[in-house]
């Protein structure tokens, strides 16, 4: 029986692409039905979407303007990212902006959408004829469109020393520094951060001293050292940001856990380090 | 050129230029010159082409012209040197 079935559509298949097989297939696809109503009034079947993109280039500098593209929502993928690209692809090959995983683990495509920072490649279109705003990181220094300078955020994670730094040699030399469950569970909620720097560019605090305040995300790393049980200098580590402007810019406003694309509290980790450093 | 009293951003433009020079003295006699040649006709040329109260790209350019100082004063970078790109806008 199954054999039959299978026959049967061995036995159909050749003909179909045996008959000029790159042009039947458009027929049977979205696009086919697209190309027909783009062509007629370009309203038609297909729902357009208006995308309005920062431009600005440092070739040609002048004022940034929001620049409008318009995408046929049926002929692109779900996410921003994919718009984006297709934008590229098509419309207008100037458009830049970075990306690099389009599965969220990267962090690379990390822009403002409709006023909320995110991923672009995992905030879903809004269905609808609605204009969707897509901006770069709120406070950043623009290199080129939607591209932001993010040397000051890196140079901030770095100066936290994100790194195992002890005073005696393991247990064992030359094995695992042995870590229990329990401790490895303290870990949970800050090793996941993939520094895209939506949290730090959406706090109002860090707006404001972005050269002075670390910002959320490298507080939570700053925490995450600080609660590994392997690390043995969690004192120096806590003294080096018990600063009025390193730590203490934090006010608790909280649109950090707002804007992680991964689901992140670094205002909680921020809190965890405030009360180490009271009681210690 | 206002010579009286400089804005802020000019002297942020005149200590980075200042920068640039201080670096290629650092350096040997043939590469001090290129350097320098080409640090000063960069600034050169900006300053007619730029509009003075286009903010943005000066800041910018001094940016730019801060990460390229830094990279130049580190011993790792040999020397430096400039192509020049003619656009033609069709």
């Amino acid at each position: 029986m199954a054999f039959g079935l299978i026959g049967r559509v061995v036995g159909t298949k050749p003909s179909r692409l045996s008959t000029a097989a790159r042009l039947i297939p458009a027929r049977w696809t979205s696009k086919g039905s697209e190309a027909q109503s783009k062509a007629s009034t370009g309203g038609g079947g297909a729902s357009l979407k208006t995308f309005q993109i920062y431009r600005w280039n440092p070739d040609n500098p002048g004022k940034p303007e929001l620049q409008d593209y318009k995408i046929d929502l049926k002929d692109c993928g779900p996410m921003v990212l994919d718009a984006l690209i297709k934008i590229k692809n098509e419309m207008d090959p100037s458009l830049t902006f970075r990306r690099s995983c389009r599965e969220g683990i990267c962090g690379s495509c990390a822009m403002n959408i409709d006023g909320c920072n995110g991923l672009a490649c995992l905030t879903k279109i809004e269905s609808g004829s609605k204009e969707t705003t897509i901006t770069p990181l709120p406070h950043m220094f623009v290199i080129k469109d939607l591209v932001v300078d993010m040397t000051n955020f890196y140079n901030q994670y770095k100066s936290i020393e994100p790194w195992l730094k002890r005073k005696n040699p393991a247990s064992v030399p030359g094995k695992e520094i042995l870590q229990s469950k329990k401790d490895r569970a303290k870990l949970d909620g800050m090793y996941e951060c993939i520094l895209c720097a939506c949290c730090s560019t959406s706090c109002p605090s860090y707006w404001w001293n972005p050269e002075s305040y670390l910002g959320p995300a490298a507080l939570l790393h700053a925490n995450r050292w600080i609660s590994d049980s392997r690390d043995e200098y969690t004192k120096e580590r806590l003294e080096a940001i018990d600063d009025e402007f390193k730590l203490y810019r934090c006010h608790t406003i909280l649109n950090c856990a707002r804007a992680c694309p991964k689901g992140l509290n670094p205002g909680k980790q921020i809190t965890h380090i405030k009360q180490l450093q009271k009681s210690g | 050129m206002g010579a009286s009293k400089l804005s802020g951003m000019q002297k942020q433009v005149l200590s980075l230029y200042r920068g640039f020079l201080r670096a290629a003295r650092s350096r040997p006699t043939e590469d001090r010159k290129r350097i320098e040649m080409i640090v000063s006709t960069e600034f050169r040329h900006n300053s007619k082409e730029v509009d003075r109260k286009n903010f943005q790209y000066i800041e910018y350019l001094l940016r730019l012209g801060t990460k390229q100082l830094d990279q130049l004063k580190s011993p790792d970078i040999v020397s430096l040197s400039s192509i020049k790109v003619v656009t033609s806008k069709t």
